[in-house]
């Protein structure tokens, strides 16, 4: 194990999680509490749409990720703020269009897809420095945003229309939050593929909100738990030479059911205490 | 933001002006089509009243005060808040939602609620302190500064809705809207609410609310109506006809000799009908 960690792919690998870390810790609580999981599924599958397009025309892969992404999010939020009845079978769409649209644009483009797989389940060992310097630039946007907005981003997902009635611009304040949760989606695309990535952005901020009650504490707590789960995914996925992004959301999944288990005996020792105190 | 807002308000225009607005739900292209929800609605509250307005559920009374908050638009008529368009108003109105509108479980202390009516109104940056001070202040004033930090799941609903009234009251609103505020509130604490109200009303700020609990009227108010899709009577004393055309159906007014209620609860008859 030791001397996995003089490969200048795992010290990338390392640095890839981390910096993920941070992304899935801040972006996925606010997904958490304003229950977007389905959206983030949705704009992480559509993103395959941009991967099959930057084969046919011969841009990098993230690029049209991140087009495809985007263009879905804004898509659903438009589409869904307009009748939000109608979010639910939108979001079931753009994530079935965007998979359909990368099918026919692989097929279209000639030649042979090779690392497609990566990026379908992604490859944290084959991250590169540029890699690194893009998910890092991302990772200072998103704590730029959400630090100066922190109070309006909270008080609309809490109660939209009281922020409203309030003068907040809540559907721009939305959107922000969704394009967000795209562009994290596109980076920790390298570290656990557009299949898997939901469990990423989720998993951590709902083990988060089962212990604690503010959303601050809910993301510091996140990115540490985003960070070990990534980080010992890694080192299982190494020792028993398995791929990389399966053992990191197995592990992120365990946790997370023995988290639901913790706290629900957590609860009924304090319910018969409180009644033993009576 | 809020200084010039203040100024004009010596102008004297009514609190809150509402000409021959009907509403109702549906897109344009199938007008007519959709369900009607006010009809032809004539309001005007002057500054400094303290107004109820009377209706059964479902009679358009949460769908008036989302009109005077600029949150739906009228389908007809025009809608004025001190005497400009609604959007332009926010910073001079406080909004108490229906309790069941408002999101129960979410990680949020009480004081972190409490401070998010400070949004849009703190003034300068740096005034974090300011708008802890107020928010501590009201708390204590609603008797919840010992939630502060506890977790909103946590409370009781009498307890949240006490929050919520603090959230709306520490944007220091001159007009302030309350839909069902003591629909939760046990009676002990009504009265408490109830002195606040008063209160404020007594200091200049104009109280708009809506319930349709004829029981929860208190004896503090200035003036009444009563709304069912169309607005039926505005002055200063209820009338049994006034009444039964909002509900649809015959109500007793009767005093139970509880001071702080001008009108009995929907007698058993009137309920059967």
């Amino acid at each position: 194990m030791t001397e996995a960690l003089g490969h200048a792919f795992m010290q990338n690998a390392i640095a890839a999680a981390m910096l993920g870390s941070i992304a899935c810790g801040v972006v996925g609580t606010l997904v958490v509490v304003n229950r977007m999981s389905a959206l983030t599924g949705s704009i992480a599958h559509a993103a395959f749409g941009g991967l099959g397009l930057s084969y046919l025309v011969g841009i990098h892969p993230l690029a049209g990720a991140a087009l495809f992404s985007l263009g879905s999010g804004l898509g659903i939020g438009a589409i869904s703020s307009c009748n939000p009845k109608r979010s639910d079978t939108v979001i079931a769409a753009f994530w079935a269009i965007g998979m359909a649209l990368g099918l026919v644009f692989i097929r279209l483009a000639p030649g042979y897809a090779v690392d497609l797989m990566s990026y379908l389940f992604g490859s944290i060992l084959s991250v590169t420095r540029s890699d690194l310097l893009l998910m890092a630039s991302l990772d200072v946007v998103i704590l730029a945003l959400v630090g100066a907005l922190f109070r309006r981003l909270v008080a609309v997902s809490y109660d939209p229309e009281f922020a409203r009635a309030n003068g907040l611009r809540v559907r721009a304040l939305f959107m922000l939050m969704v394009c967000l949760t795209a562009l994290s989606v596109v980076m920790l695309v390298r570290i656990a593929g557009l299949i898997m990535v939901i469990a990423m952005m989720t998993i951590p901020a709902s083990v988060a909100r089962l212990f604690l009650r503010t959303v601050r504490a809910m993301m510091i707590l996140s990115v540490a738990l985003s960070a070990a789960f990534m980080l010992a995914g890694l080192a299982l996925a190494w020792v028993l030479d398995l791929p990389t992004g399966a053992v990191i959301i197995l592990v992120s999944g365990l946790v997370y059911f023995l988290a639901l288990l913790a706290a629900r005996t957590g609860r009924a020792r304090r319910a018969s205490e409180s009644l033993q105190a009576q | 933001m809020t200084g010039p807002a203040r100024e004009d308000l010596s102008g004297g225009a009514p609190a809150v002006l509402l000409r021959e607005v009907s509403f109702q739900y549906g897109s344009l292209a199938s007008a007519g089509a959709g369900h009607q929800v006010l009809r032809d609605v004539d309001l005007r509250v002057e500054q400094g009243d303290y107004i109820a307005i009377l209706g059964p559920n479902g009679g358009g009374k949460t769908t008036l005060l989302r009109l005077i908050l600029g949150l739906v638009r009228p389908s007809s008529g025009s809608v004025r808040v001190f005497g400009r368009d609604p959007s332009q108003a926010l910073s001079l109105v406080g909004y108490v939602p229906q309790l069941t509108t408002s999101a129960g479980d979410f990680p949020a202390s009480v004081l972190e609620v409490v401070l998010m009516g400070r949004i849009g109104h703190g003034g300068p940056r740096g005034g974090r302190r300011r708008d802890r001070e107020t928010a501590l202040e009201m708390m204590s004033r609603l008797g919840i500064s010992e939630l502060a930090s506890e977790s909103v799941s946590s409370l009781s609903g009498g307890q949240r809705q006490r929050m919520l009234i603090a959230r709306a009251l520490v944007g220091s609103p001159r007009l302030l809207l309350l839909d069902e505020p003591v629909a939760s509130v046990d009676s002990a604490s009504q009265d408490s609410v109830y002195t606040i109200f008063h209160e404020l009303n007594e200091s200049g700020v104009t109280i708009l609310m809506v319930t349709h609990d004829v029981g929860a009227v208190s004896t503090q108010i200035k003036s009444i109506a009563c709304m069912n899709v169309q607005l039926f009577r505005h002055g200063e004393k209820l009338l049994e006809a006034d009444l039964a055309r909002a509900y649809g159906c015959p109500v007793d007014l009767i005093t139970h000799g509880v001071p702080h209620r001008v009108l009995g609860t929907h007698s058993r008859s009137a309920d059967d009908q």
